[in-house]
């Protein structure tokens, strides 16, 4: 495939572009389905924050504490349905079994507790009494590992963008 | 700009797809919203229920940060010293970032700077027995912004405090 100009006859092939603009589409196709599939939360800044990576032989559950368009608060794990506290203690539950991992208790060795980290991603205007919430359901379900979400480094004009 | 078949002679005009291919590359690159690089504070739970700590309270002189909410205030306890309010920001990241908060809110926060300072002081000078060092408690009432505590969480780290405890909520006597 070419375009020719009629007065000198050279032929540019327009093939790489082409082929370039449909990576690009690919990309861009990715990264925002990828972005859909978190919930919309603006974290805190916490410079001393580390990148999470999966360690090997635990398994990692994010809880979104969000607020909805009716800027009511609202907790899910990952972009799945609301959860009232209850639910979500159940939910946690029902994730340690499907987990299967544990390690015993080390006060009481005969106890034994999950190896499940929960990544707690809370919108920093939101209440606190969610982590409180969370907090108490983590530990119902023999959970210990928990982690609280922040940014690395602050996004210019955050709020001037909302 | 059209492509001719060898065979046929029938040409294939290939300027509408490309004009559709800009667009979705041009939709595309309007609608994707990239993230930051996300971090975690990593914390353990405690493994029993939170009854007051182990021990008669000289034995255990541990930190405590408390945090009340009333109207629009934002007020923070160190120990039993009251943190003043804000009146400027550290010129960092995350002093801006409170700063931007505070204003979206309309909140009058701590000085976070206070309470760092306050929390050095008592680490310099802890002589307990904890073998992990100063215990931290962080106390927030459940109205509390969730940001003041991950501050907190994040000025320990700072500071390289290994025990940082959350306290657990007051409950109603039966």
């Amino acid at each position: 495939m070419g375009k020719r100009t009629r007065d000198t006859s050279v032929t540019q092939d327009m093939t790489p572009m082409i082929d370039c603009v449909f990576l690009l589409i690919i990309f861009f196709m990715v990264a925002t389905e990828i972005s859909l599939s978190q919930a919309d939360v603006i974290l805190p800044v916490a410079e001393q924050s580390i990148t999470i990576e999966p360690q090997p032989g635990t398994t990692s559950i994010t809880i979104n504490v969000s607020f909805d368009e009716a800027l009511q608060e609202r907790i899910q794990i990952g972009a799945g349905d609301v959860l009232s506290p209850e639910q979500l203690r159940d939910a946690l539950r029902a994730e340690v079994v499907a987990c299967g991992q544990f390690e015993p208790n080390p006060m009481n060795p005969s106890q034994q507790d999950s190896l499940l980290e929960v990544i707690i991603r809370c919108d920093q205007g939101v209440e606190a009494r969610h982590y409180h919430e969370i907090f108490r359901a983590c530990q119902e379900a023999k959970i210990y590992r928990v982690s609280l979400a922040a940014e690395n480094e602050r996004l210019e004009n955050k709020y001037a963008e909302d | 700009m059209a492509r001719r078949d060898a065979d046929t002679g029938v040409e294939g005009d290939m300027t509408p797809m490309i004009d559709c291919v800009f667009l979705l590359l041009i939709f595309f690159m309007c609608a994707t919203k990239f993230r930051m690089p996300e971090g975690a504070l990593s914390s353990w739970l405690p493994r029993d229920r939170g009854t007051g700590g182990d021990g008669p309270p000289s034995a255990n002189p541990g930190c405590r940060i408390s945090f009340q909410r009333e109207g629009n205030q934002i007020i923070c306890w160190a120990d039993d010293v009251t943190v003043p309010f804000a009146t400027d920001y550290a010129d960092d990241t995350v002093g801006s970032s409170q700063q931007d908060f505070d204003i979206e809110f309309q909140l009058q926060a701590p000085d976070m700077r206070a309470v760092q300072e306050h929390i050095q002081n008592r680490k310099d000078t802890y002589r307990g027995v904890n073998a992990k060092g100063l215990p931290v408690i962080i106390d927030f009432a459940p109205n509390v912004p969730s940001r003041y505590v991950v501050d907190i969480v994040n000025i320990c780290k700072r500071l390289q405090i290994a025990d940082v405890a959350f306290a657990a909520p007051e409950e109603a006597m039966d």
